[in-house]
């Protein structure tokens, strides 16, 4: 469901961290948020599912591509903060 | 007229699992002629609408193809119609014959009774014509002319019976305008698309050379064009318009299969923003003394 505000950065890292450690079968902990996200393994049908997710998540639209563009956990959450002010903004 | 050949591609039973779903259902996010594939959009027109840009689609393959005026038009693979009722509503056509494989489809045109509309269901390996066409168009038909798990050779020789019968309709100095999805920047076969497993089975789209080399003597390609940024747009317009008529999908087709559409919208957009999927659109002129037996 769709959230009813914007989370925060950290809320962002978090679920984006879980996520990928449930796809991978990996320990929360474990996952390097610098790390390109088809260097572990994703590929492309797991990347446009993740983004699908996030859209929920976030509760606005996204690029399909949005994990090809940003393949990091750091680079989406840096890239998702930024989209979120900006809508928020306009 | 043409000896009995395998058809290697889509089955009756596949188009209708996907194409006969329900007229209702593809009427909330098609454009008013009920166009399922990509349109064409004119990069000068601010905002453009998904209507606009499908008929200027329409009217580019019934140019590309020579139809307007004609007496004799053919349509593989028509869908609701929509190229069929510009052929003859506009364009003064005598006669537009469709090919299709939906059952529903076949009901939605013959609702719409239009003067000079002919529409058949029945595949392009089992239709034969009264008298030969002036022009033949396809648009979105091709991505079903070969099942995957098929070799290179066995397609081609599929998508080359395709062109020898349409070479066989056409009279001599015929054109037609051919619009499909194509495989682009991906290896055949790559598992998890989600597009080809979930909402379209028993469907392998071609390659641009695999098009081109079926083609070899019997119809010389006068045009090629790759115009995926078009899906792109269509695409987003196709999402946005189920989305926005959500409560109407769920309660016509149910939440699983309205989410499958959402997410097949969200599959094909990031296959032609990323390339793996292109949008071409060729033309290609009948050759009058064709060499059937080329070598390849």
């Amino acid at each position: 469901m769709a959230r009813s505000s914007a989370p925060s950065e950290e809320q962002l890292r978090d679920w984006l961290v879980s996520k990928v450690a449930a796809v991978l079968g990996m320990r929360a902990p474990d996952v390097d948020v610098s790390k390109d996200l088809e260097a572990y393994g994703l590929g492309s049908r797991e990347l446009v599912e993740l983004s699908g997710e996030l859209e929920e998540f976030i509760g606005c639209e996204l690029s399909p591509t949005l994990a090809f563009d940003y393949p990091s956990i750091a680079s989406l959450v840096r890239i998702l903060k930024k989209e979120i002010v900006t809508r928020s903004d306009s | 007229m043409n000896q009995t050949i395998e058809n290697p591609g889509t089955s009756k039973a596949a188009i209708s699992y996907h194409y006969d779903i329900g007229n209702d259902f593809y009427r909330l996010f098609l454009d008013r002629n009920c166009c399922y594939s990509g349109a064409m959009y004119d990069e000068a027109v601010e905002n453009e609408s998904l209507d606009s840009a499908q008929e200027r689609k329409l009217d580019y393959h019934i140019h590309e193809s020579k139809a307007s005026g004609a007496k004799r038009v053919l349509d593989v693979g028509c869908g609701w119609g929509g190229m069929l009722k510009r052929l003859v509503t506009v364009h003064r056509v005598a006669l537009a014959t469709g090919l299709t494989l939906s059952a529903r489809q076949e009901d939605y045109i013959r609702a719409m009774a239009l003067p000079g509309v002919e529409v058949r269901v029945e595949s392009w390996s089992d239709h034969s014509p009264g008298e030969l066409y002036d022009s033949i168009i396809s648009v979105g038909a091709f991505e079903h002319f070969a099942k995957p798990g098929l070799e290179r050779e066995a397609r081609v020789r599929g998508y080359r019976d395709f062109y020898r019968y349409c070479h066989e309709w056409l009279k001599p100095g015929g054109w037609m305008s051919l619009q499909t999805i194509g495989l682009g920047a991906l290896d055949r076969g790559t598992r998890g698309q989600f597009v080809f497993e979930r909402v379209f089975p028993e469907t392998d789209i071609p390659r641009l050379g695999e098009m081109a080399d079926a083609a070899e003597g019997i119809f010389e390609i006068v045009k090629v064009r790759n115009d995926r940024m078009d899906y792109i747009r269509t695409g987003r317009e196709f999402r946005a318009r189920l989305r926005q008529n959500w409560s109407a999908a769920v309660k016509l087709v149910g939440e699983e299969i309205a989410n499958r559409y959402d997410q097949y919208f969200r599959f094909s957009l990031a296959g032609f923003e990323l390339g793996t999927t292109n949008l071409y659109r060729l033309t290609l002129r009948r050759i009058d003394r064709p060499r059937f037996d080329i070598r390849l």
